[in-house]
């Protein structure tokens, strides 16, 4: 099994356009942390660099969850294109180990490059002398990698069943949904009926990115941290993980 | 083989449990906190707010996903929530009013979206994918919990009174104001009675100026005048008589939501309210800004209208038309509702 994570992982960040997105994300980032343009944030200019750090942080963590959407999507239908499925399984591998084996490598390449992202933000913080926010720095980064490692799960898991582009899209509507989780549980609170119990289930089902971004901001301002979105969050990617397990196609 | 499956069982466990333990824990800490914040302010500030108001004579529901934490006598009990959607409000729930609140992180999220609808989407979904969003302030959110608890007071103690003066058939008012609010002469009142309003409230005068007040007093005849031109004599009165309900109820509401920022210290949230009052809202809001001014106007006009405004059917309009006579007759001359 960790064969096959190794092999994911290798395959995924040889991949060239986890390397032309990777950039463009670095350049984005780059930019923010040194320039002095005209950033404002709810109507106050933010300017030098520890204001910009959670901006950073924002755009990294918006990037690298859709390098977490194009990582995940094609390794496990690029497994049954390529016919590798059969030469793996008449190896004595079982389909359950192959999925999650292969589930694993995508998260895992998902969070390289949500760390490769990060580094230069790293040593941005060193390099302005700002080693104090080095820790809560890292403390938000490892948060963070929750909602890419669910997000990968997620769209890993939805690719062993349907097409690639309606995988794609799914993806994306899980990370949309997921980070307006909040305020969609709230506007859910102010329905009533039919509308309220659909709202209700779908809300259960779509990961709350929402919670656990809020939990990453507030270790960045020392604020306590509530661990219940976090373990739900986790748990939600146990769950997930344990459903590749039994989620299998016709070929396998 | 065996080892990965009993390791991956047991880290599932594991999670089950901290999710239920954390489950368990029942209301959210920062909500007590802020609950106990507001009770602190019984120490005799509230009295100077309004008197007799108590956020501990009401049990308070906050409402958190299905679950509703009560506050009362220095317990939490959970419940299944009373309103079938999110609300604050005071209500009537077994034999007591209760006062209703979304606990503070839902409070957050209605305030992203209140303010997404005013700031425009781009501002909103930068704000949403952000992962510092734009919180409510805990103070705040206790002048929130005041507001809410003024309500509380007025059912409790003046219940029939609202009843009766709610009564005005079954026509919907709202509805027909909002068509009428769209007419330009309107508007153009509406925004002369705030700025009128806005800068009597922040006058450095002790007593403000008579003549400013029926300035402003006069604006708000002659928008009630185009009303009834509009919608005829019956729904003009029936329109200045929900003006008068709205501001008497939600006026005094929001000064108390005011007062409490003031009590807490916060001065700039203070002030922010104080600002809100050049604002012409749409819709019914704008009478919660303008009940507001007049109250802070009557504080410094007419010392001891708190005690008269309810019990006598007064209106707020009413009583500030009244303090400027007085003020007029007498110089820099205070009303005193009591006689």
């Amino acid at each position: 099994m960790l064969a096959l994570m190794r092999n994911t992982f290798n395959e995924r960040i040889r991949s060239r356009t986890f390397y032309v997105v990777g950039i463009i994300g670095m350049v984005i980032m780059l930019l923010i942390t040194t320039g002095n343009g005209n950033l404002t944030i709810n109507g106050k200019k933010v300017s030098g660099f520890e204001p910009m750090v959670p901006v950073a942080l924002s755009i990294i963590g918006f990037v690298s969850s859709l390098l977490a959407v194009m990582v995940s999507l094609q390794t496990i239908p690029n497994e049954f294109e390529r016919k590798t499925t059969h030469l793996v399984l008449i190896r004595g591998i079982k389909p359950w180990q192959y999925m999650f084996s292969l589930t694993a490598g995508n998260m895992l390449a998902s969070v390289f490059c949500m760390l490769s992202l990060y580094v230069s933000l790293l040593i941005f913080t060193a390099a302005h002398g700002k080693i104090g926010l080095f820790l809560p720095t890292f403390l938000c980064i490892a948060i963070m990698s929750i909602n890419t490692m669910l997000l990968s799960a997620a769209v890993s898991l939805l690719s062993i069943k349907l097409p690639v582009y309606i995988t794609g899209i799914l993806g994306l509507v899980i990370y949309v949904m997921g980070v307006l989780h909040g305020v969609l549980d709230t506007l859910a609170g102010t329905t009533q009926g039919f509308g309220r119990v659909l709202a209700d289930a779908a809300l259960f089902i779509v990961p709350d990115f929402s919670a656990v971004q809020q939990q990453a901001s507030n270790v960045l301002i020392w604020m306590p941290l509530d661990p219940k979105p976090l373990l739900v969050s986790l748990l939600q990617l146990y769950v997930i993980l344990s459903l590749t397990f039994v989620v299998f196609r016709r070929e396998v | 083989m065996k080892t990965f499956k009993i390791i991956y069982i047991i880290i599932g466990v594991m999670l089950a449990a901290g999710v239920l333990i954390s489950s368990l824990a029942g209301l959210p800490e920062k909500d007590r906190e802020l609950y106990e914040t507001a009770c602190s302010l019984e120490d005799g500030r509230t009295d100077s707010i309004w008197p007799g108001l108590g956020i501990s004579d009401y049990p308070v529901a906050l409402r958190k996903g299905n679950t509703e934490y009560v506050l009362f006598n220095g317990s939490v009990d959970k419940r299944r929530p009373v309103l079938p959607v999110i609300a604050c409000t005071a209500y009537p729930a077994g034999d007591t009013i209760n006062v209703f609140m979304p606990c503070k992180s839902v409070m957050d999220s209605l305030g992203q979206i209140v303010e997404g609808f005013s700031s425009g989407s781009e501002s909103f979904l930068i704000g949403q994918f952000s992962i510092e969003s734009k919180r409510m302030s805990d103070n705040q959110y206790v002048a929130l919990l005041y507001h809410e608890t003024m309500h509380a007071l007025q059912l409790s103690r003046y219940e029939d009174l609202l009843t009766e003066m709610a009564d005005w058939g079954e026509e919907d008012v709202e509805e027909m104001m909002a068509e009428l609010e769209s007419d330009s002469s309107i508007q153009a009142l509406y925004k002369e009675q705030s700025e009128l309003l806005y800068r009597l409230v922040i006058s450095e005068e002790i007593v403000p100026d008579a003549d400013d007040i029926r300035e402003y007093i006069k604006t708000r005849e002659e928008t009630l005048e185009v009303f009834r031109r509009h919608a005829g004599d019956r729904q003009g009165d029936m329109i200045g008589a929900y003006i008068d309900m709205t501001e008497l109820l939600e006026g005094t509401a929001s000064y108390v939501e005011a007062k409490t920022a003031l009590a807490l210290n916060d001065s700039e949230l203070y002030e922010q309210y104080l600002s809100s009052l050049q604002e012409t809202l749409p819709g019914r809001e704008k009478y919660y800004k303008s009940g507001m001014g007049i109250c802070l106007l009557l504080d410094r006009m007419s010392p001891g209208w708190k005690d008269e405004l309810f019990g006598h059917g007064l209106t707020l309009a009413g009583m500030l038309e009244k303090a400027a006579e007085v003020s007029d007759d007498g110089g820099k001359e205070v009303y005193d509702t009591a006689g």
